[in-house]
């Protein structure tokens, strides 16, 4: 007798009880599926998190790096300034969040993000961006880095992004009831910026919060900095994504502004970064506006982050040095 | 595989329907594939290891049952345990113990290893096999049983690998004793409705603790012990009474989901908790916890040692609770840990005559006794937890010294989410109030004993329960790592 057949027959000469039994838990699964796939719609119609908006859409232009740029660097303000230039006929998405480090993961995630040409892409960097859990080859790495959020998707693009919350939605479904999980002082934009405000209604940032936020964020960096080491691995896909870049429109580095004692903290740790930033910027060429020194001219929340209007100013000047640049180079 | 991932949920079916279409003649092939397949999926190269384990017990099994003389049985017993000790010294603990001697050596200024030679003998790179300690330990009482002439060898090699390497109980156990669990894989298992119930009824019981209660714990956790400097001594200890309710929940979940998934195929594995929340004293709590490796302490390495008075009973305690600690993981922090534990146990029987003379003093009734023995217990359990928890030593006294210094803070809400905080209150009250009555292995009356009414609705609630409030982060269970 076929198999097919023994596995039908063994199945239907259940005994009545059994049958029932079955079809119990059949209608059990089915229920549980579809109230999962409900609440998850439900979510993604609502607020899901900080990065969701960053997975939505294509995008012609990108924001790219690590947690400063996600929240120092606005789109609006870029697409405002350089609103006479060919770049924005699709959106400009900031698409930099805590874990993108600089690997392969990031860099075909921003293959699958980009579409069209010609586009403009900023890429924020610091030390940071090249860092690697310590004792990691090449290989681990990469495993490393899938095990994050960019890692475990592969849909960066839809809306709904069923993909996304299904593979990276940590918390629980019951946030789907409501619209209120977001930390009050921060604004997640549909394109991808979280902007952070020091005032939102009644809720006030104080100098002292400040303050603690800082020695947390140092404590951080102390932690990091005994746990991770930099990366040639990170090194080259760095320079693999501006040779990407490139073919797709205009490539533009920047190191944004801390505070004094986290710039100090950076360039003890890599003390000839900004030497070596530009030259790759030279021999790629491609401008590298380092801003790491105005520390005196914009506000951070917690040392490292820039706050909302700080992120507007800087956003700002960096939009009009790529416009001068843009300028001189088209002139060429 | 973890149980609570997708994969899983796939391959459970296959195998259970799997099971009940093949002719039993044949099941244990079809089971020994499943549970191959199921360690395979996480570090598939390692599977050698526990098939180095399987075929050195299985001769040395053989081996020994047949030989004539003491000394040669003695032989393939020495044997088997060398192999067993070997693969968990040099695949867990040989970092570990490379890094002790190091120190040891640099203390007394000698240069053990040369500075340029230093890489060659970098063992941190070594993979630790999942379940290692559970599968060495389960095929180390083989041999020890037959030596013992308490069961027979299995001839049939499949069988054999089987018991080893049954996937419910293969990566975190329960530890199953062969004279339990081989004549359950050799016998002819009929489909029963009953079997099948329990069997998910139990599974269902342990996804909700671990995804719903022991997960939700553990983000308190996990932001307490991440600064254990913090000015909130109240967080600190919350965040270590969290963790002693976490790994109990997610040990028992995994218990649960493992004498769940065996069940449903006709097996029945051992219980490993005895409501041990409930203990009302440090005995009573180590009966209660763990209960087929402390039984595989006691029977394999306490009696032996205690056996016609060859050490004193003390000085065994504390051997067998620095095993205990070791045999967690290779760091002192276990060791410490379990040894804080046989301090206060042995503590707690030398004073047992004296507190019961107080006891009697003050009139104490019987009930009033057993709550101070549960606080002062469940209170020092809890504590000796902190270095269970913390990645080093400094860091668990750093945390201890802050949990007793009281900086005018009653802060407490350090998730910023009081009803995340409030929810995890609520649940181990609901689980502890359903161990109180049904205790850690009749759970699945909770749902069998009821009008069809109350069993549906029981269901509705069930479902929205996991998909409204679980955690999915797919967190491995934390004695995965053991």
């Amino acid at each position: 007798m076929p198999l097919i057949d023994k596995i039908l027959l063994s199945i239907f000469s259940f005994k009545t009880m059994l049958k029932r039994f079955v079809i119990k838990l059949c209608t059990i699964t089915i229920l549980f599926i579809l109230s999962y796939l409900f609440f998850v719609d439900k979510l993604a119609k609502g607020f899901v998190d900080t990065n969701y908006n960053k997975f939505t859409q294509e995008a012609g232009s990108l924001v790219l790096g690590l947690s400063r740029a996600n929240e120092g660097i606005s789109p609006y303000v870029i697409e405002e300034e350089l609103k006479d230039y060919d770049f924005f006929g699709k959106p400009l998405v900031n698409f930099a969040l805590n874990e993108a480090h600089f690997g392969k993961v990031y860099y075909d995630a921003i293959k699958e993000k980009i579409i069209g040409k010609p586009g403009l892409f900023i890429l924020s960097v610091s030390p940071g961006n090249f860092t690697a859990p310590l004792g990691l080859d090449d290989e681990k790495i990469l495993k490393y880095d899938e095990s994050l959020t960019l890692g475990k998707i592969d849909d960066f693009t839809s809306s709904p992004n069923y993909n996304y919350i299904i593979n990276t939605y940590g918390a629980p479904l019951y946030n789907s009831l409501h619209d209120l999980d977001q930390w009050q002082h921060r604004i997640s934009h549909q394109n991808g910026w979280n902007e952070v405000r020091l005032k939102n209604g009644r809720n006030i940032i104080t100098d002292k919060d400040i303050e603690y936020w800082k020695s947390l964020t140092f404590k951080f960096y102390n932690l990091k900095i005994k746990t991770e080491q930099l990366s040639t691995y990170r090194y080259n896909y760095f320079v693999k994504t501006i040779k990407y870049l490139k073919t797709k429109g205009e490539v533009i580095l920047t190191r944004m502004p801390s505070d004094k004692d986290f710039l100090n903290f950076e360039n003890t740790y890599w003390g000839n970064f900004d030497f070596e930033i530009d030259s790759i910027a030279n021999r790629y060429h491609i401008p590298y506006f380092n801003y790491s020194k105005q520390f005196n001219s914009y506000k951070t929340y917690d040392g490292s982050h820039l706050e909302s209007k700080s992120a507007k100013r800087f956003t700002k000047q960096l939009s009009k040095d790529i416009k001068v640049y843009l300028k001189g180079s088209h002139s060429k | 595989m973890l149980f609570n991932s997708f994969e899983f949920l796939l391959f459970f079916p296959i195998m259970v329907i799997g099971f009940y279409i093949l002719n039993y003649k044949y099941r244990w092939l079809w089971l020994l594939l499943g549970s191959y397949y199921f360690y395979m999926a996480h570090e598939p190269e390692l599977i050698i290891l526990l098939i180095i384990s399987t075929l050195v017990d299985y001769y040395c099994g053989i081996r020994m049952y047949e030989a004539k003389r003491k000394s040669a049985k003695k032989g393939y017993l020495i044997l088997s345990i060398v192999t067993n000790v070997g693969l968990l010294i040099v695949f867990k603990y040989l970092f570990f113990f490379s890094t002790n001697i190091q120190w040891f050596f640099d203390f007394f200024g000698v240069e053990l290893i040369k500075e340029q030679d230093v890489n060659s003998y970098n063992f941190n790179n070594i993979l630790l096999p999942i379940g290692i300690s559970f599968y060495t330990f389960q095929t180390m009482s083989y041999s020890i049983e037959i030596y013992r002439g308490l069961i027979k060898p299995e001839r049939h090699i499949g069988k054999f690998a089987l018991y080893v390497s049954f996937f419910p109980q293969l990566v975190a156990g329960p530890v199953e004793r062969a004279s339990r669990l081989l004549p359950q894989l050799k016998s002819d298992i009929k489909i029963e409705v009953n079997n099948l119930k329990q069997g998910i009824i139990m599974m269902a019981w342990g996804f909700f603790l671990k995804l719903v209660v022991a997960d939700r714990l553990g983000i308190y956790v996990d932001e307490a012990f991440r600064t254990p400097d913090s000015p909130h001594n109240l967080s600190l200890i919350l965040g270590s009474f969290f963790f002693c309710f976490q790994i109990y929940y997610d040990f028992s979940a995994y218990t649960s989901i493992a004498i769940g998934a065996a069940k449903t195929m006709g097996y029945e594995l051992i219980q490993n908790f005895n409501q041990p929340i409930f203990a009302t004293s440090f005995t009573e709590f180590w009966k209660r916890w763990h209960i087929s490796f402390t039984q595989w302490l006691k029977d394999f390495i306490y009696k032996p040692l205690v056996k016609n008075g060859r050490i004193s009973r003390l000085f065994a305690v504390f051997i067998v609770f620095f095993i205990n600690g070791l045999w967690h993981g290779a760091n002192w922090t276990f060791v410490v840990w379990s040894l804080l534990n046989a301090f206060l146990l042995v503590l707690e029987i030398s004073t047992k005559s004296v507190r019961y003379s107080i006891f009697n003093i003050l009139r104490l009734p019987k009930r009033v006794r057993e709550l101070l023995g549960w606080c002062t217990g469940l209170s020092l359990i809890t504590m000796t937890l902190v270095f269970f928890r913390s990645p080093n030593l400094s860091h668990a006294t750093l945390y201890l010294k802050n949990m007793f210094t009281f900086k005018n803070s009653l802060h407490i809400n350090i998730l910023d989410n009081y009803f995340e905080l409030f929810l995890s209150f609520i649940l181990i009250l609901i689980v502890q109030t359903i161990y109180y009555y049904k205790g850690n292995s009749h759970v699945y009356e909770l749902f069998t004993e009821r009008p069809k009414l109350v069993k549906y609705s029981m269901c509705l609630v069930y479902i929205l329960t996991i998909v409204l409030f679980a955690i999915n982060r797919q967190n491995s269970f934390i004695y995965f790592q053991f």
